[in-house]
């Protein structure tokens, strides 16, 4: 800006002052300050410092419960899902499964490889002597089918039947192999299919979307919903730069 | 101009005075602290005290109130949206994080709510000029009135003229005292074209003002 730029600046804002003299009306001030001493006697600003001595509490008593749940029994399903499909590898299409033809065999491999189903199948054997060895082989079924269930991605729930095959099935490593190419391409149209339904779970919100507080807010809780809480959780930053004044999201659902 | 109102207004705009002579420093200091305080207030309000939001609001009521009398030139709804943009301050102040200037918070805050505004009253356009029945007539008796009156009114009617965005933008800095940056980060825009809408609203206010001294 030049010093003409600057002088009619000045000029401009030195009349503007002498214009601007209008103030708020008292009965606006009566009200605006009415509603902040009534805010802040509910207290809902205050509550929370003073709860957040028992919300630590509460989060490191549930942690200590869980640590102590999993040293205990052992790990939880969860914990397998990670190594699933390699216990299934090595699990599956061995020979020698495959001449007994029986898919215990299979499990007591994997067992004796030192993987996570090994511990489920101690955890079997450890249930009361009295029970029929029936029920225990029923049991092992009944895990495989939910671990395959929970290694399967969100949403994904046709996989079972395609996994299950791959590791169940003792007749040598061709027809495994097969099985776990059906399972893979499943995987895919699962998650085609996912995607189809909810565009939205693997994108974030479009420009539409931001430009409304409202719709942007829905986009978030879709976002949740659809389980892509990272993203949530980032467009939501983002939501509260533009939209400082707004209720915070709530991303716990 | 109030004391007050000319340390907020320094304060609010460093990006206009980058290099200042030593008695002008001082000058600038107490802005500085006076930013830090609002700041400190918004938090002892967020954490229950009210009578640091009223201290607070006694610093920038007067002013967010013409910025939106100026902006809609409609006094019931500057009355509306100022009530409107306080109580949003108000619920929203759990969540308040001191991450800018409390007056950059504040008048994002308004500007957001006069953009509601504008959506919800869809004959409002934004850009729209005034309808021509509100305006004053060229043919008032302008020797009945005095020549800083007549000067007041014509830059009235100028900023009532202008597109809406410039006249945001001027009232952004007349009024919140902020700086080009933080006008940009208000209303959305990008610094450039900020510093030209406050350079078209400016020179379009003076070409008023050079029009009421040609008629004295």
């Amino acid at each position: 800006m030049n010093q003409e730029d600057a002088r009619a600046d000045d000029a401009v804002s030195e009349a503007y002052r002498s214009l601007a003299a209008e103030r708020a009306p008292q009965a606006l001030d009566q009200t605006v300050l009415a509603e902040a001493r009534q805010a802040v006697a509910t207290g809902t600003a205050r509550r929370w410092p003073a709860f957040r001595p028992l919300a630590w509490a509460a989060t490191i008593a549930l942690s200590f419960t869980l640590l102590l749940q999993y040293t205990q029994t052992g790990p939880d399903i969860p914990a397998v899902v990670s190594e699933d499909f390699a216990v299934r590898q090595q699990a599956a299409p061995t020979p020698e499964a495959a001449a007994d033809g029986n898919e215990l065999a299979e499990l007591d491999e994997a067992a004796a490889n030192g993987n996570e189903l090994a511990k489920l199948d101690d955890a079997a054997a450890n249930t009361p002597a009295s029970a029929p060895a029936v029920k225990s082989e029923a049991a092992k079924r009944e895990r495989m089918q939910r671990l395959d269930v929970m290694s399967a991605p969100a949403g994904v729930a046709d996989l079972p039947e395609a996994l299950q095959e791959s590791t169940s099935t003792p007749t040598g490593s061709a027809r495994a192999d097969e099985a776990r190419v059906r399972a893979v391409s499943g995987v895919q149209e699962s998650e085609a299919r996912l995607e189809a339904r909810s565009p939205i779970a693997t994108s974030g919100c479009d420009a539409d979307a931001r430009a409304d507080e409202a719709a942007w807010r829905q986009c978030i809780e879709a976002l949740v919903a659809a389980g892509r809480n990272r993203l949530a959780e980032k467009e939501a930053d983002e939501f509260a730069e533009v939209f400082p004044e707004a209720e915070p999201i709530d991303l716990s659902d | 101009m109030s004391t007050i109102e000319f340390v907020a207004r320094d304060a609010a705009a460093p990006d206009s005075a980058p290099a200042l002579p030593a008695a002008d420093t001082l000058a600038y200091a107490p802005a500085m602290t006076l930013a830090l305080e609002d700041t400190a207030l918004m938090l002892r309000f967020r954490d229950g005290d009210a009578r640091a939001f009223e201290t607070l609001y006694r610093r920038h009521n007067d002013a967010l109130y013409r910025y939106f009398l100026r902006l809609g030139n409609d006094p019931a709804a500057a009355e509306d949206l100022y009530q409107e943009a306080w109580s949003k301050i108000i619920r929203a102040r759990s969540s308040y994080r001191p991450s800018a200037k409390f007056t950059t918070y504040l008048y994002r805050v308004a500007h957001n709510c006069f953009i509601d505004y504008l959506r919800r009253n869809k004959r409002h356009s934004y850009t729209a000029a005034i309808e021509p029945d509100s305006q004053p007539a060229d043919t008032e008796p302008l020797e009945t009135e005095a020549e800083a009156a007549l000067a007041r009114r014509r830059l009235e009617r100028a900023l009532e003229e202008l597109p809406a965005e410039q006249r945001d933008v001027f009232l952004l800095r007349e009024e919140a005292g902020l700086g080009i940056d933080d006008i940009a980060k208000v209303t959305g825009a990008n610094r450039e074209a900020t510093k030209s809408r406050l350079r078209y609203a400016v020179k379009k206010l003076r070409a008023a003002l050079d029009a009421v001294e040609e008629t004295a």
